[in-house]
């Protein structure tokens, strides 16, 4: 049985939040993955082509690049995480 | 005049921390002169950079003139046409406060350019729309060693990020893996240009355009605490958040260099062919291939009428009017694969075949760029090829009020 960690997921746009209970090997795009499929609600509107979302450790204010896993971004137990997205628009 | 005081026009800039004759010396590439770039231009141009180099292959339409300090005026578009980066060299030249100063510009897509604008840059500033121009300017930085300060809007909320010239550190692929492609087969591949309008509003194209010539103006006086970081800012919310960004190990971005390697020119004759090239390198070098710029596209089947094409042009350019030559239909990503489906990235030996044919110019080689040798121990050394900067870039001089430097108005030979 894994040792899952509850995250805390914050909106990039309103005061909503998540919580959501996350493996450690999960990395940040399955995460996302997951916030954005129905069994979230979902808590993110799918992302449109050429502007993904991206994970936030609030912590540090360090990025959680795709292929990180929490594990190796360093979360622990209760963090909070934010999801933010770039703009592509020039 | 006699009598006249002297006055410094870069008091206040002094005070603010700017040293005009570091920014009077310094060249930025700023590519993209939509919304974001002009305003970034402007910024620039007023503050005091010496050299600025703007590229960009649109043309302006009427809806652009509310986020579009360089609209044009019915008689510039009428002398200048349309074009952006022709018309907003003209009009931030009379906005350059550098002594000296000069604006070259290029109505081309930057990968068509090579890589001498950023060779003579000391700043490369992203200001384009899409993922896989922003994608290719970040390789092409690590690739020659220039840092790299992209931005990018969203209606009123911004973002921005500076990537070191370090190859070992991030790049814009660490956070942005997928590459909208020729050949890609994933949702993400249908083209960020096609999903829809992109909400521009002047207001976070101001604030994200002086954002970024800041940061860039910062980088050219040698302080870089923002490298490696990106900005989140939502500009109506005042709310955003200044993040770190570590290198992603297993992106397939380039995050090596070549500067150290060959500083050797080769002369480029770009209408020949690319295989000639090839035999040349192996024959002085004992190079076993060249790796192109970007992938060209040899042959894709239309997923609508199922005619095999064969573009034969660049993915980036392929990408610009994708669509079948055949039926006329846009172009959509082909699952198909197998040997008639083709793109080629690496010239060897072994794909001339797919090569035949194809000018240097055809695949994507231009004047003065790092060609990328394969040795046959299968290591990536770099070349340089000869050429000058006005060999793909016009160039404005700026109009000084207290001299008498003629603009030169009818110096354009837009490459």
């Amino acid at each position: 049985m894994p040792n899952l960690m509850e995250i805390h997921f914050l909106h990039p746009r309103d005061s909503h939040a998540y919580d959501a209970e996350v493996a450690p090997e999960c990395t940040s795009k399955r995460a996302l993955t997951g916030l954005q499929s129905p069994e979230t609600g979902p808590f993110l509107d799918p992302a449109p082509n050429g502007r993904p979302y991206e994970l936030v450790l609030a912590r540090n204010s360090m990025v959680i690049t795709p292929d990180m896993t929490m594990a190796q971004a360093g979360v622990v137990d209760g963090e909070v995480v934010e999801v933010r997205q770039s703009g592509q628009g020039a | 005049m006699a009598g006249t005081p002297v006055v410094d026009i870069y008091s206040r800039s002094r005070l603010a921390g700017y040293d005009p004759e570091v920014m009077a010396a310094s060249t930025t590439l700023v590519v993209g002169a939509g919304a974001l770039g002009q305003n970034l231009v402007m910024n620039l141009a007023l503050a005091g950079v010496g050299h600025i180099l703007v590229v960009d292959f649109d043309e302006f339409e009427n809806h652009n003139v509310t986020r579009s300090p360089y609209f044009p005026t019915a008689e510039e578009a009428e002398q200048l046409g349309n074009g952006k980066a022709v018309l907003v060299a003209h009009k931030a030249a009379r906005q350059m406060t550098a002594k000296d100063g000069i604006i070259h510009y290029a109505s081309e897509p930057i990968q068509a350019l090579g890589d001498l604008p950023f060779r003579v840059s000391d700043v490369v500033c992203a200001a384009v729309d899409n993922p896989a121009a922003r994608a290719y300017l970040a390789e092409r930085c690590k690739l020659i060693g220039r840092p790299l300060v992209e931005a990018g809007f969203n209606g009123l909320e911004i973002g921005l990020a500076v990537f070191g010239p370090d190859a070992s550190g991030p790049c814009y692929r660490c956070l942005n893996p997928e590459r909208a492609g020729a050949f890609s087969c994933s949702a993400y591949a249908q083209s960020a240009e096609s999903v829809g309008i992109i909400p521009a509003v002047q207001t976070a194209a101001a604030a994200l355009g002086g954002l970024q010539a800041e940061t860039t103006i910062a980088w050219l006086h040698g302080r870089n605490d923002l490298v490696n970081r990106r900005l989140y800012f939502d500009i109506r919310k005042l709310d955003g958040r200044l993040a770190m960004l570590p290198r992603e190990p297993r992106c397939p971005g380039v995050h090596h260099s070549l500067n150290t390697n060959y500083g050797a020119l080769i002369p480029l004759q770009v209408d020949r062919p690319v295989a000639e090239l090839v035999e040349h390198l192996r024959a002085t070098l004992g190079a076993r291939g060249i790796r192109l710029p970007e992938a060209v596209v040899v042959r894709n089947t239309c997923v609508r009428c199922g005619t095999l094409l064969e573009p034969r042009v660049p993915e980036w350019r392929w990408m610009l009017s994708p669509r079948c030559s055949d039926c006329g239909g846009p172009y959509e990503p082909s699952a198909v694969t197998g040997d008639h489906v083709c793109s080629l990235d690496v010239v060897t030996q072994d794909t001339l075949a797919d090569a035949q044919g194809l000018t240097a110019e055809a695949a994507g080689l231009a004047p003065g760029t790092t060609l990328q040798l394969i040795s046959e121990s299968g290591d990536v050394l770099g070349l340089l090829t000869a050429g000058t900067l006005d060999d793909v870039i016009s160039s404005v001089p700026v109009l000084q009020p207290n001299n008498n430097t003629q603009r030169n108005m009818n110096r354009e030979e837009v490459i």
